[in-house]
């Protein structure tokens, strides 16, 4: 797993972790009861505190996203399609946000915005996903 | 412990060394008094006294050394890191001292000694004894006592200070034991400075910031 | 080992020559923590840790490790710490294997084959005198051997000096390998905020002789904000706010520095009618040169916990 860390990101590096992890579920990267690294391993290969990671791992499975089983290890938890539809929206309702709130610093008008929003919907095929 | 100890001697060769070779020169000269080869003792008792104050004053030298120079302070910043505690490190020079002392001292003694059973004239009568036993016991206080003044004067950070001490202060000790001979006074001082200036330099070795 | 703090500094004054270096210095380490301690050169870091390991004495106030008074530290307990000094003097005239063999024979534990590969993979020469070795190398042999007791408590004092990139980085894995065990506790002093944070929980700022900023590090990216402010017209010259640390104004733009940022700041903020209020990201790099910036319009403000 390749994680890419921003230290000089205001977002906390355990919060980046648990983002990754979500994302790389989110997008089919990271199936269900799919092992994940350890705390060693993965403190070991970022070169980080291993409590920075413990502690996304420990959000992880308060979120219910991964489950932890002592000795074995970290593993992808089987995510019922509320909850996986409901970290995609997070993601992607994230990046809309930001993506607004910069339209509304330059002052782009509402519709014009949406406009755009669906041209670019239309380049795009978009799947009609019955699995999960 | 013993680390420790080793650690000084393997760093005080020389003085070990140069303390043998004195050592050994007094008893080559003790031994041609003894045998009478030459006709007047008056050059080999000059000699066998300039040894003595030479041994003092390096004695007084290896003191001041073990505190205040470079290589000492050094290995003293790095070795208070790890488990061993100051007063640890100080007996363990004390104890090198001591050893360097017997070193010097040891041989002669035997030879003295034996050079004295050897003489039938001079053989082993209360008197005799008793004074060679004197003798051993006032020089070997007055070599560690100059041992310790130099420990002393170490900690003065004055470099004139420092080697002005360590001429006179092994002077003072010895005239000190000229002028009462070896007598009970002479131990009980002896003795008394000898203990003092160590617990005060126990106390100052502990307290110098690295 | 006793339970309570590992690392416990209770209003240390230190004065060298008249001048006050540390003015009453409050500072906690519970165990398993990773503490950073960062300041210009000459804020009194290396001097804190020196007093901390019973190397100097305090003027005033006390500091205690693993519950002992820092002046009078048992043998037991300085067997558990590792050590790491700044400027890796060591014993200059020895040779690397008597100096190994000695800290091998005087350690209460010793981990001979951690320390075999470690001495392997620094590619460490066995036979040089110290002070034949550059800094790099002897930077390598200090925490080869503070790391070899196996410490519950190591003590890095600006231990990536001198050591190149690729060194730098074998000792951030190598401290990291140690946090794996648990309960260890590692204060830490270095110039390499990138690496600082990397690995610590918490960070101390120096600065005056006094510890501005102690508080966990997510906390403190929390707590101190860059903004950028653009103004319809010229930006207001009366916008006041405690623990504004740095404000600069050009043309209709104003950037400022806020610690311990609330809610309520940002109320008082939007009370000026920003025409845009962006956020600058910062850097743990950012956050300490802003916070130790001599600036005629800083303030130091504190940031605790």
């Amino acid at each position: 797993m390749q994680i890419r860390i921003d230290h000089s990101s205001a977002r906390p590096v355990y919060q980046q972790i648990v983002d990754h992890i979500k994302r790389d579920i989110a997008l089919g990267r990271l199936h269900k009861d799919e092992k994940l690294p350890t705390v060693r391993e993965l403190a070991a290969q970022l070169a980080i505190n291993p409590n920075t990671i413990a502690k996304a791992y420990r959000q992880l499975e308060r979120e219910g996203i991964i489950v932890t089983k002592p000795g074995s290890g970290a593993f992808v938890a089987g995510l019922d399609r509320g909850l996986s539809m409901s970290m995609r929206k997070e993601l992607i309702c994230r990046d809309l946000e930001r993506t607004i709130i910069e339209a509304v610093h330059m002052r782009i008008e509402e519709n014009a915005l949406i406009d755009w929003f669906n041209k670019g919907v239309q380049k795009f095929k978009f799947h009609d996903r019955k699995d999960e | 412990m013993l680390t420790l100890i080793r650690r000084e001697i393997e760093d005080n060769i020389v003085h070990f060394v140069v303390a043998a070779l004195l050592s050994a020169l007094l008893v080559f000269a003790l031994w041609l008094m003894w045998s009478e080869q030459l006709p007047n003792n008056d050059p080999l008792e000059m000699l066998t006294i300039f040894v003595l104050l030479v041994v003092l004053v390096r004695l007084c030298r290896m003191g001041q050394l073990h505190i205040c120079a470079e290589t000492s302070r050094n290995a003293l910043v790095f070795l208070c890191t790890l488990p061993v505690t100051r007063t640890q490190l100080l007996a363990a020079k004390v104890i090198t001292a001591t050893l360097v002392i017997l070193t010097f001292g040891l041989p002669p003694l035997f030879a003295l000694r034996f050079f004295a059973y050897s003489q039938p004239s001079f053989g082993p009568c209360l008197g005799f004894e008793r004074y060679v036993w004197d003798l051993t016991f006032t020089l070997f206080l007055l070599l560690v006592g100059s041992y310790c003044s130099g420990l002393l004067s170490g900690f003065n950070s004055s470099r004139t200070i420092r080697a002005f001490g360590t001429f006179v202060l092994p002077l003072v000790l010895a005239l000190l034991v000229l002028a009462k001979g070896f007598s009970l006074q002479t131990y009980l001082i002896l003795v008394l400075f000898i203990f003092a200036v160590l617990l005060h330099v126990r106390h100052r070795f502990a307290a110098i910031s690295l | 080992m006793a339970t309570g703090p590992v690392i416990s500094v209770e209003g240390l004054v230190k004065y060298f020559d008249g001048r006050c270096v540390l003015d009453g210095i409050d500072l906690h380490v519970e165990q398993g923590c990773v503490y950073g301690l960062l300041g210009r050169n000459g804020a009194g870091k290396t001097t804190m840790i020196r007093i901390l390991l019973g190397q100097d004495f305090a003027t005033r106030g006390r500091t205690r490790v693993f519950g002992t008074d820092s002046a009078h530290i048992p043998s037991k307990v300085l067997a558990h710490i590792g050590y790491v000094a700044e400027g890796h003097n060591l014993i200059q005239h020895y040779r690397v294997r008597r100096l190994v063999n000695l800290c091998r024979k005087l350690a209460g534990q010793w981990n001979d084959t951690l320390f075999d590969h470690l001495a392997k993979t620094f590619h460490l020469p066995m036979d040089c005198r110290v002070r034949e070795m550059s800094i790099g190398m002897r930077a390598q042999l200090n925490l080869a051997l503070a790391i070899a007791v196996d410490p519950e408590l190591l003590v890095l004092d600006d231990p990536t000096l001198g050591l190149d990139t690729v060194a730098r980085r074998q000792f951030l894995e190598l401290t990291v390998d140690l946090l794996q065990r648990q309960g260890r506790t590692i204060l830490f002093s270095s110039h390499i905020l990138g690496d600082v944070e990397r690995i610590a929980d918490r960070i101390g700022i120096l600065r005056g002789g006094k510890l501005i900023v102690d508080c966990p590090l997510d906390d403190l990216k929390q707590r101190v904000k860059k903004l950028r402010l653009i103004f319809a017209d010229k930006p207001p010259v009366d916008l006041h706010m405690t623990d504004i640390i740095n404000r600069q104004t050009q043309g209709r733009e104003m950037v400022i520095t806020i610690a311990n940022m609330n809610p309520q700041k940002q109320a008082i903020i939007d009370t000026f009618k920003p025409s845009s209020c962006t956020e600058i990201p910062m850097s743990l790099e950012d956050i300490f040169i802003e916070c130790t910036r001599l600036d005629g319009q800083t303030t130091p403000a504190e940031i605790e916990e």
